[in-house]
Protein backbone atom coordinates (compact mmCIF):
# COMPACT_ATOMS: atom_id res chain seq x y z
CA UNK A 1 0.00 0.00 0.00
CA UNK A 2 1.30 2.92 -1.10
CA UNK A 3 1.31 6.90 0.06
CA UNK A 4 -1.55 7.52 -1.95
CA UNK A 5 -3.27 4.23 -1.22
CA UNK A 6 -3.05 5.53 2.20
CA UNK A 7 -4.37 9.04 1.23
CA UNK A 8 -7.74 7.75 -0.28
CA UNK A 9 -8.34 5.92 2.73
CA UNK A 10 -8.55 8.74 4.89
CA UNK A 11 -10.66 10.18 1.99
CA UNK A 12 -13.14 7.60 2.55
CA UNK A 13 -12.63 7.75 6.23
CA UNK A 14 -13.39 11.51 6.99
CA UNK A 15 -9.96 11.56 8.66
CA UNK A 16 -8.01 14.02 6.04
CA UNK A 17 -10.46 17.08 7.37
CA UNK A 18 -9.41 16.14 11.12
CA UNK A 19 -5.78 15.61 9.75
CA UNK A 20 -6.24 19.20 8.27
CA UNK A 21 -7.77 21.11 11.29
CA UNK A 22 -5.32 19.19 13.31
CA UNK A 23 -2.60 20.78 10.87
CA UNK A 24 -4.50 24.39 11.72
CA UNK A 25 -3.07 24.15 15.13
CA UNK A 26 0.44 25.69 15.25
CA UNK A 27 2.83 23.96 17.66
CA UNK A 28 4.42 27.02 19.77
CA UNK A 29 7.79 28.14 17.97
CA UNK A 30 10.97 28.03 20.30
CA UNK A 31 12.09 30.79 22.18
CA UNK A 32 15.52 30.33 21.07
CA UNK A 33 15.77 32.32 18.42
CA UNK A 34 18.37 31.40 14.71
CA UNK A 35 20.62 33.69 15.97
CA UNK A 36 20.77 32.11 18.91
CA UNK A 37 21.71 28.71 18.06
CA UNK A 38 24.03 30.10 15.43
CA UNK A 39 25.85 31.73 18.11
CA UNK A 40 25.94 28.32 20.05
CA UNK A 41 27.21 26.27 17.20
CA UNK A 42 30.19 29.10 16.15
CA UNK A 43 31.30 28.81 20.34
CA UNK A 44 30.86 24.61 19.59
CA UNK A 45 33.24 24.75 16.67
CA UNK A 46 35.72 26.86 19.02
CA UNK A 47 36.11 24.18 21.56
CA UNK A 48 36.17 21.79 19.11
CA UNK A 49 39.23 23.61 17.06
CA UNK A 50 41.12 24.05 20.71
CA UNK A 51 40.81 20.35 21.97
CA UNK A 52 41.70 19.08 17.95
CA UNK A 53 45.56 19.90 17.04
CA UNK A 54 45.11 22.53 14.37
CA UNK A 55 47.41 20.99 11.66
CA UNK A 56 49.09 17.29 10.83
CA UNK A 57 52.68 18.38 12.02
CA UNK A 58 51.29 18.93 15.76
CA UNK A 59 49.73 15.31 15.49
CA UNK A 60 52.70 14.06 14.62
CA UNK A 61 54.22 15.64 17.63
CA UNK A 62 52.18 14.05 19.57
CA UNK A 63 52.40 10.21 18.19
CA UNK A 64 56.11 10.75 18.66
CA UNK A 65 55.90 11.94 21.71
CA UNK A 66 53.50 9.19 22.91
CA UNK A 67 55.48 6.43 21.12
CA UNK A 68 58.72 7.86 22.67
CA UNK A 69 57.12 7.51 26.39
CA UNK A 70 56.20 3.76 25.78
CA UNK A 71 59.53 3.22 24.75
CA UNK A 72 60.96 4.69 27.73
CA UNK A 73 58.27 3.29 29.92
CA UNK A 74 58.89 -0.15 28.62
CA UNK A 75 62.48 -0.20 28.85
CA UNK A 76 62.27 0.92 32.67
CA UNK A 77 59.52 -1.74 33.48
CA UNK A 78 62.28 -4.58 32.10
CA UNK A 79 64.76 -2.67 34.03
CA UNK A 80 62.92 -3.22 36.66
CA UNK A 81 61.85 -6.15 36.57
CA UNK A 82 65.49 -7.83 36.02
CA UNK A 83 66.31 -6.04 39.13
CA UNK A 84 63.11 -7.79 41.01
CA UNK A 85 64.20 -10.98 39.78
CA UNK A 86 67.76 -11.22 40.83
CA UNK A 87 68.67 -9.40 43.74
CA UNK A 88 71.78 -7.88 43.93
CA UNK A 89 73.90 -6.65 46.92
CA UNK A 90 75.51 -3.47 46.75
CA UNK A 91 78.85 -3.31 48.40
CA UNK A 92 81.05 -0.69 49.96
CA UNK A 93 84.84 -0.97 48.98
CA UNK A 94 86.08 -2.05 52.02
CA UNK A 95 83.23 -4.88 52.51
CA UNK A 96 84.21 -5.83 49.12
CA UNK A 97 87.77 -6.12 49.73
CA UNK A 98 86.88 -7.89 52.69
CA UNK A 99 84.57 -10.51 51.57
CA UNK A 100 87.16 -11.39 48.54
CA UNK A 101 89.99 -11.88 50.97
CA UNK A 102 87.47 -14.00 52.95
CA UNK A 103 88.41 -17.85 51.96
CA UNK A 104 85.30 -18.87 50.02
CA UNK A 105 86.42 -22.80 50.22
CA UNK A 106 84.39 -24.73 52.80
CA UNK A 107 82.32 -27.13 51.29
CA UNK A 108 79.16 -25.47 53.45
CA UNK A 109 79.31 -22.62 52.08
CA UNK A 110 79.35 -23.67 48.46
CA UNK A 111 76.36 -26.01 48.77
CA UNK A 112 74.28 -23.18 50.90
CA UNK A 113 75.25 -21.06 47.53
CA UNK A 114 73.93 -23.60 45.31
CA UNK A 115 70.82 -23.99 47.26
CA UNK A 116 69.92 -20.51 47.10
CA UNK A 117 70.43 -20.27 43.35
CA UNK A 118 68.25 -23.06 43.00
CA UNK A 119 66.07 -21.82 45.57
CA UNK A 120 65.53 -18.63 43.34
CA UNK A 121 65.06 -20.34 40.03
CA UNK A 122 62.28 -22.16 41.57
CA UNK A 123 61.07 -19.82 43.23
CA UNK A 124 60.23 -17.60 39.64
CA UNK A 125 58.47 -20.43 38.61
CA UNK A 126 56.32 -21.14 41.49
CA UNK A 127 52.97 -20.17 42.43
CA UNK A 128 52.31 -18.13 45.64
CA UNK A 129 50.81 -21.38 47.78
CA UNK A 130 54.30 -22.98 46.36
CA UNK A 131 56.38 -19.79 47.62
CA UNK A 132 54.95 -19.92 51.27
CA UNK A 133 55.73 -23.68 52.16
CA UNK A 134 59.05 -23.24 50.20
CA UNK A 135 59.99 -20.35 52.24
CA UNK A 136 59.19 -22.59 55.31
CA UNK A 137 61.26 -25.06 54.08
CA UNK A 138 64.07 -23.11 52.55
CA UNK A 139 64.08 -21.70 56.50
CA UNK A 140 64.66 -24.67 57.69
CA UNK A 141 67.16 -26.03 55.74
CA UNK A 142 69.68 -23.08 55.52
CA UNK A 143 70.21 -22.74 59.30
CA UNK A 144 73.08 -19.62 60.40
CA UNK A 145 74.49 -17.41 57.68
CA UNK A 146 77.55 -17.96 56.33
CA UNK A 147 80.16 -15.80 56.74
CA UNK A 148 80.67 -14.78 53.31
CA UNK A 149 76.78 -13.01 54.35
CA UNK A 150 77.58 -12.10 57.70
CA UNK A 151 80.03 -9.64 56.73
CA UNK A 152 77.81 -7.75 54.78
CA UNK A 153 75.65 -4.52 56.07
CA UNK A 154 73.52 -3.67 53.85
CA UNK A 155 72.38 0.19 53.86
CA UNK A 156 68.62 0.91 55.20
CA UNK A 157 67.24 1.22 51.44
CA UNK A 158 68.66 -2.34 51.02
CA UNK A 159 66.52 -4.03 54.00
CA UNK A 160 65.03 -6.99 51.98
CA UNK A 161 62.75 -9.47 53.62
CA UNK A 162 62.38 -13.36 52.88
CA UNK A 163 58.93 -12.71 51.17
CA UNK A 164 60.23 -11.11 48.39
CA UNK A 165 63.08 -14.18 48.08
CA UNK A 166 66.35 -12.46 48.88
CA UNK A 167 68.29 -15.14 50.10
CA UNK A 168 71.91 -13.73 49.81
CA UNK A 169 71.28 -10.95 53.03
CA UNK A 170 69.28 -10.31 56.02
CA UNK A 171 68.55 -6.65 57.08
CA UNK A 172 71.45 -4.24 58.47
CA UNK A 173 69.58 -4.18 62.26
CA UNK A 174 69.86 -8.14 62.37
CA UNK A 175 73.07 -8.65 61.23
CA UNK A 176 75.19 -10.98 62.76
CA UNK A 177 78.90 -10.76 64.23
CA UNK A 178 81.35 -13.28 63.52
CA UNK A 179 82.01 -12.92 66.90
CA UNK A 180 78.65 -14.87 68.00
CA UNK A 181 79.53 -17.88 66.23
CA UNK A 182 83.38 -18.08 65.96
CA UNK A 183 85.43 -17.97 69.45
CA UNK A 184 89.36 -17.26 68.30
CA UNK A 185 90.19 -18.17 71.92
CA UNK A 186 88.42 -21.40 72.01
CA UNK A 187 90.90 -23.48 71.27
CA UNK A 188 94.12 -23.06 73.54
CA UNK A 189 91.87 -22.49 77.03
CA UNK A 190 90.54 -25.81 75.57
CA UNK A 191 94.29 -27.38 74.70
CA UNK A 192 95.05 -26.15 77.89
CA UNK A 193 92.85 -27.54 79.74
CA UNK A 194 92.69 -30.60 78.80
CA UNK A 195 97.00 -30.47 79.47
CA UNK A 196 95.59 -29.50 82.60
CA UNK A 197 93.57 -31.99 82.84
CA UNK A 198 96.30 -34.86 81.74
CA UNK A 199 98.54 -33.48 84.23
CA UNK A 200 96.43 -33.68 86.74
CA UNK A 201 95.72 -37.06 86.14
CA UNK A 202 99.24 -38.44 85.42
CA UNK A 203 100.32 -36.91 89.09
CA UNK A 204 97.17 -38.50 90.82
CA UNK A 205 98.42 -41.76 88.52
CA UNK A 206 102.32 -41.05 89.73
CA UNK A 207 101.14 -40.65 93.27
CA UNK A 208 99.51 -43.94 93.18
CA UNK A 209 102.19 -45.86 91.75
CA UNK A 210 104.38 -43.63 94.71
CA UNK A 211 102.22 -44.80 97.44
CA UNK A 212 101.93 -47.95 96.24
CA UNK B 1 37.23 39.11 -4.65
CA UNK B 2 35.00 35.90 -4.49
CA UNK B 3 34.97 33.89 -1.14
CA UNK B 4 37.26 30.55 -1.31
CA UNK B 5 35.36 27.62 -1.69
CA UNK B 6 35.73 26.22 1.67
CA UNK B 7 34.10 29.69 3.21
CA UNK B 8 31.41 29.25 0.14
CA UNK B 9 30.45 25.87 1.35
CA UNK B 10 30.12 26.88 5.21
CA UNK B 11 27.67 29.66 3.91
CA UNK B 12 26.07 27.14 2.66
CA UNK B 13 25.69 24.79 4.87
CA UNK B 14 24.75 27.60 7.62
CA UNK B 15 22.18 29.20 4.77
CA UNK B 16 20.18 25.18 4.93
CA UNK B 17 20.65 24.55 9.07
CA UNK B 18 18.84 28.22 9.01
CA UNK B 19 16.23 27.28 6.79
CA UNK B 20 15.24 23.91 8.09
CA UNK B 21 15.28 25.73 12.00
CA UNK B 22 13.11 27.88 10.79
CA UNK B 23 10.73 25.51 8.68
CA UNK B 24 10.67 22.71 11.30
CA UNK B 25 11.89 24.35 14.69
CA UNK B 26 8.06 24.35 16.10
CA UNK B 27 7.46 20.81 14.78
CA UNK B 28 10.75 19.39 16.30
CA UNK B 29 10.26 20.79 19.56
CA UNK B 30 6.37 19.60 19.53
CA UNK B 31 8.05 15.92 18.42
CA UNK B 32 11.16 16.35 21.89
CA UNK B 33 8.00 17.31 23.89
CA UNK B 34 6.84 13.83 23.84
CA UNK B 35 10.24 12.57 25.76
CA UNK B 36 11.29 15.56 27.95
CA UNK B 37 11.11 18.95 29.40
CA UNK B 38 13.34 20.69 27.78
CA UNK B 39 12.59 20.27 24.40
CA UNK B 40 14.71 23.66 23.32
CA UNK B 41 17.77 22.16 24.66
CA UNK B 42 17.30 18.62 22.89
CA UNK B 43 16.43 20.87 19.39
CA UNK B 44 19.17 23.19 20.15
CA UNK B 45 22.12 19.82 20.51
CA UNK B 46 20.31 18.27 17.61
CA UNK B 47 21.08 21.22 15.01
CA UNK B 48 24.49 21.60 16.66
CA UNK B 49 25.04 17.51 15.70
CA UNK B 50 23.94 18.53 12.60
CA UNK B 51 25.73 21.42 11.87
CA UNK B 52 29.06 18.76 12.44
CA UNK B 53 28.59 16.52 9.90
CA UNK B 54 31.06 16.81 7.55
CA UNK B 55 28.37 15.62 4.71
CA UNK B 56 24.74 16.76 4.75
CA UNK B 57 22.43 13.89 5.51
CA UNK B 58 20.53 12.88 2.28
CA UNK B 59 17.14 13.36 4.80
CA UNK B 60 18.21 16.48 6.93
CA UNK B 61 14.64 16.63 7.94
CA UNK B 62 14.24 12.72 8.78
CA UNK B 63 18.07 12.99 10.45
CA UNK B 64 16.94 16.08 12.38
CA UNK B 65 13.78 14.29 13.43
CA UNK B 66 15.69 10.90 14.45
CA UNK B 67 18.37 13.26 16.10
CA UNK B 68 16.34 15.24 18.41
CA UNK B 69 14.54 11.97 19.72
CA UNK B 70 17.59 10.57 20.63
CA UNK B 71 18.62 13.54 22.68
CA UNK B 72 15.31 14.37 24.19
CA UNK B 73 15.22 10.61 25.51
CA UNK B 74 18.82 11.01 26.65
CA UNK B 75 17.67 14.67 28.31
CA UNK B 76 14.78 12.90 29.96
CA UNK B 77 17.15 9.63 31.73
CA UNK B 78 19.11 12.89 32.92
CA UNK B 79 15.79 14.82 34.16
CA UNK B 80 14.64 11.30 35.96
CA UNK B 81 18.40 11.38 38.04
CA UNK B 82 17.50 14.53 39.23
CA UNK B 83 15.41 15.39 42.48
CA UNK B 84 12.14 15.76 42.57
CA UNK B 85 12.04 19.17 43.94
CA UNK B 86 14.09 20.73 40.94
CA UNK B 87 11.78 18.92 38.58
CA UNK B 88 8.87 20.82 40.25
CA UNK B 89 10.72 24.30 39.63
CA UNK B 90 11.93 23.77 36.18
CA UNK B 91 8.47 22.44 35.05
CA UNK B 92 8.03 23.45 31.36
CA UNK B 93 4.34 25.13 31.49
CA UNK B 94 4.64 26.39 27.30
CA UNK B 95 1.61 25.41 26.21
CA UNK B 96 1.41 22.99 23.34
CA UNK B 97 -0.48 25.45 20.49
CA UNK B 98 -0.96 28.78 19.43
CA UNK B 99 -4.10 29.17 20.80
CA UNK B 100 -6.70 29.20 17.88
CA UNK B 101 -10.12 30.19 19.14
CA UNK B 102 -11.79 30.18 15.32
CA UNK B 103 -12.65 26.67 15.58
CA UNK B 104 -14.86 24.60 18.15
CA UNK B 105 -11.40 22.70 19.71
CA UNK B 106 -9.23 25.60 21.45
CA UNK B 107 -5.67 24.95 21.48
CA UNK B 108 -5.78 23.69 25.40
CA UNK B 109 -7.74 20.75 24.72
CA UNK B 110 -5.90 19.32 21.58
CA UNK B 111 -3.01 19.50 24.24
CA UNK B 112 -4.95 16.83 26.84
CA UNK B 113 -6.12 14.70 24.21
CA UNK B 114 -2.17 14.70 22.67
CA UNK B 115 -1.07 14.12 26.43
CA UNK B 116 -3.44 11.16 26.39
CA UNK B 117 -2.01 9.58 23.76
CA UNK B 118 0.49 7.15 24.44
CA UNK B 119 4.30 8.19 23.67
CA UNK B 120 4.51 6.16 20.38
CA UNK B 121 1.10 7.25 18.58
CA UNK B 122 2.20 10.81 19.45
CA UNK B 123 5.35 10.73 18.10
CA UNK B 124 3.31 9.61 14.66
CA UNK B 125 1.09 12.06 14.61
CA UNK B 126 3.29 14.80 15.10
CA UNK B 127 5.95 13.29 12.63
CA UNK B 128 3.10 13.08 10.25
CA UNK B 129 0.67 16.18 10.78
CA UNK B 130 3.10 18.81 11.82
CA UNK B 131 6.74 17.46 10.34
CA UNK B 132 5.46 16.59 7.03
CA UNK B 133 6.93 13.02 7.47
CA UNK B 134 5.97 10.44 4.79
CA UNK B 135 4.89 6.94 6.69
CA UNK B 136 7.82 5.87 5.28
CA UNK B 137 10.23 8.19 7.00
CA UNK B 138 8.45 7.26 10.20
CA UNK B 139 8.71 3.86 9.76
CA UNK B 140 12.51 4.27 9.65
CA UNK B 141 12.94 6.90 12.59
CA UNK B 142 10.67 4.20 14.39
CA UNK B 143 12.20 0.98 13.29
CA UNK B 144 8.85 -0.10 11.75
CA UNK B 145 7.11 -0.70 8.40
CA UNK B 146 5.40 2.31 6.60
CA UNK B 147 2.04 -0.02 6.25
CA UNK B 148 1.89 -0.31 10.42
CA UNK B 149 3.32 2.79 10.97
CA UNK B 150 0.04 3.90 9.16
CA UNK B 151 -2.37 1.75 10.94
CA UNK B 152 -1.13 3.44 14.28
CA UNK B 153 -1.39 6.43 12.72
CA UNK B 154 -4.82 6.39 12.30
CA UNK B 155 -5.54 4.33 15.83
CA UNK B 156 -4.06 8.00 16.82
CA UNK B 157 -6.05 10.12 14.99
CA UNK B 158 -8.95 8.10 16.15
CA UNK B 159 -8.28 8.50 19.68
CA UNK B 160 -7.61 11.89 19.17
CA UNK B 161 -10.97 12.58 18.09
CA UNK B 162 -12.62 10.71 20.94
CA UNK B 163 -10.62 12.78 23.28
CA UNK B 164 -11.85 15.97 21.77
CA UNK B 165 -15.51 15.47 20.83
CA UNK B 166 -16.04 12.78 23.59
CA UNK B 167 -17.85 10.83 21.27
CA UNK B 168 -16.43 7.32 19.38
CA UNK B 169 -15.34 7.36 16.16
CA UNK B 170 -16.22 4.73 13.30
CA UNK B 171 -13.28 2.40 12.97
CA UNK B 172 -12.36 2.97 16.50
CA UNK B 173 -10.80 0.12 18.15
CA UNK B 174 -12.44 0.75 21.18
CA UNK B 175 -16.12 0.65 19.39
Amino acid sequence: MNENQFQDRFEDEGSSDFERRLREFQPTPPRTSWEDIERSISLDQQVTVRRTPPSSWSKMATHAAATLAGVALGVALMLMLKNDGAPEVVLDSDVREQVVEEPVDSDRQKTTLLQNKVAVNRHRNSSSSDRSVFRSARALRSGPLTPLHRNIDLQPWQNVSYDRMTFTAEPSSTSIEPSDFVQPMAAPQLLRQLLDEQSKSSNQRGNKTNSG
Amino acid sequence: MPPSPLIAKAICVNEILKRLYEQHAPALLLYARIWCRFPEDALQEAMIELSHQTELPPDPVAWLYQAVRFRAINLHRGEQRRNKREREVALDRTPFFVDAMQYNTDAAELEVAMKALPEDLRGIVVARVWGGLTFEQIGQLNGGSSSGVHRRYHDALVKLKEQISGIPCRGSNNE
